[in-house]
């Protein structure tokens, strides 16, 4: 028997409407247009508004339009992975709020979180359950309303950041096509440089975490 | 990110011609010019996107796979790439599985 290989069959997104400028962000912060273009290349990033709208609003939009796209219906889903560091909270899984907002009812779904290797993780884990030939027709939906965690007074961080959600299908084929090979590594010292201080078990949120603005980038 | 892009490349016994694209995560201008330069790419073998949407963290690879999707043939040797908080780093080596008309 030839061996089954995992490969991506489709490709959705979801941008919010609202688009942030670097000229607004000019009225917002001390910063210049121009210095936002040439040193980070950005001229415009999409920011989800709205009350009670999160992460899963955007996911579950993408992950639709994938299955539309695709013309497969929700209960021909399998498996559901959503990587994210904006959790619509901090449990259940975003991945399992997806999949009810979706229709998605004979999967399992949960969450990987790894910063922004969290897509590539999250592709080569999905893989392997394909490649196993247990599942058809596996998502990985990689989705943050990084707005939710920025600092917009910190022009450092608040220029460079947008939201927005992009979903792939994953399908068995045998033909020499999908995912081939994969380098992965992490090393945990690095976490000093780019992490929220506070708002999990180690500081759990206190007025005075929230004074200190610890619960952005 | 660039390290493990070169090595997935000589894993794989792959030139710099034999990549259709490279997908990198859209953090950093500089960062995604310099990881293209270290695997023999010109710039229009690089997706990039970040203009329009900045960093969207665990979205950038899915939404430069969108905006390329046409670009992309069955076949096409694809290499994505991502480094982030933690830290945490990769590379990824695929082949395109369809045709966009």
């Amino acid at each position: 028997m030839s061996k089954i290989n995992a490969a991506i069959t489709a490709v959705e997104i979801n941008l919010p409407d609202y688009v942030l400028t670097n000229k607004e962000l000019e009225q917002m912060v001390d910063t210049s247009e121009e210095w936002i273009s040439t040193r980070t290349g950005i001229k415009t990033r999409h920011i989800l508004k709205g009350e009670g709208m999160g992460t899963s609003d955007m996911a579950s939009k993408a992950v639709k339009k994938l299955l539309e796209k695709k013309g497969v219906s929700p209960d021909e889903i399998d498996l559901l992975i959503c990587t994210t560091v904006t959790p619509d909270m901090q449990f259940p899984a975003t991945a399992n709020i997806i999949s009810d907002k979706v229709g998605i009812k004979n999967a399992f779904s949960y969450d990987i979180s790894a910063a922004c290797s969290g897509f590539i993780y999250s592709l080569v884990t999905a893989s392997k359950f394909v490649e196993s030939g247990q599942y058809k027709k596996v998502i990985v939906v990689g989705a943050d309303k990084m707005s939710s965690i920025i600092d917009y007074t910190d022009r450092q961080t608040c220029v460079i950041f947008g939201d927005g959600a992009g979903a792939v299908l994953l399908e068995p084929t045998t033909e020499d096509v999908g995912i081939k090979d994969h380098i992965f590594q992490s090393d945990g010292f690095g976490r000093v440089h780019l992490h929220m201080k506070a708002g999990g078990s180690v500081k759990p949120p206190t007025y005075e975490t929230i004074d200190a603005r610890e619960h952005y980038v | 990110m660039a390290d493990v892009s070169v090595e997935i490349m000589k894993k794989n016994n792959l030139n710099s011609e034999d990549i259709t694209f490279l997908v990198p995560h859209q953090a950093n201008m500089r960062i995604i010019e310099a990881v293209g330069r270290r695997m023999g790419l010109d710039k229009e073998r690089i997706m990039i996107n970040i203009q329009k949407y900045g960093n969207t963290t665990n979205g950038t690879i899915p939404l430069c796979l969108k905006d390329y999707e046409k670009q992309m043939k069955k076949g096409d040797n694809i290499v994505l790439a991502a480094f982030g908080g933690g830290f945490t780093w990769g590379s990824v080596y695929l082949k395109w599985a369809y045709d966009t008309n």
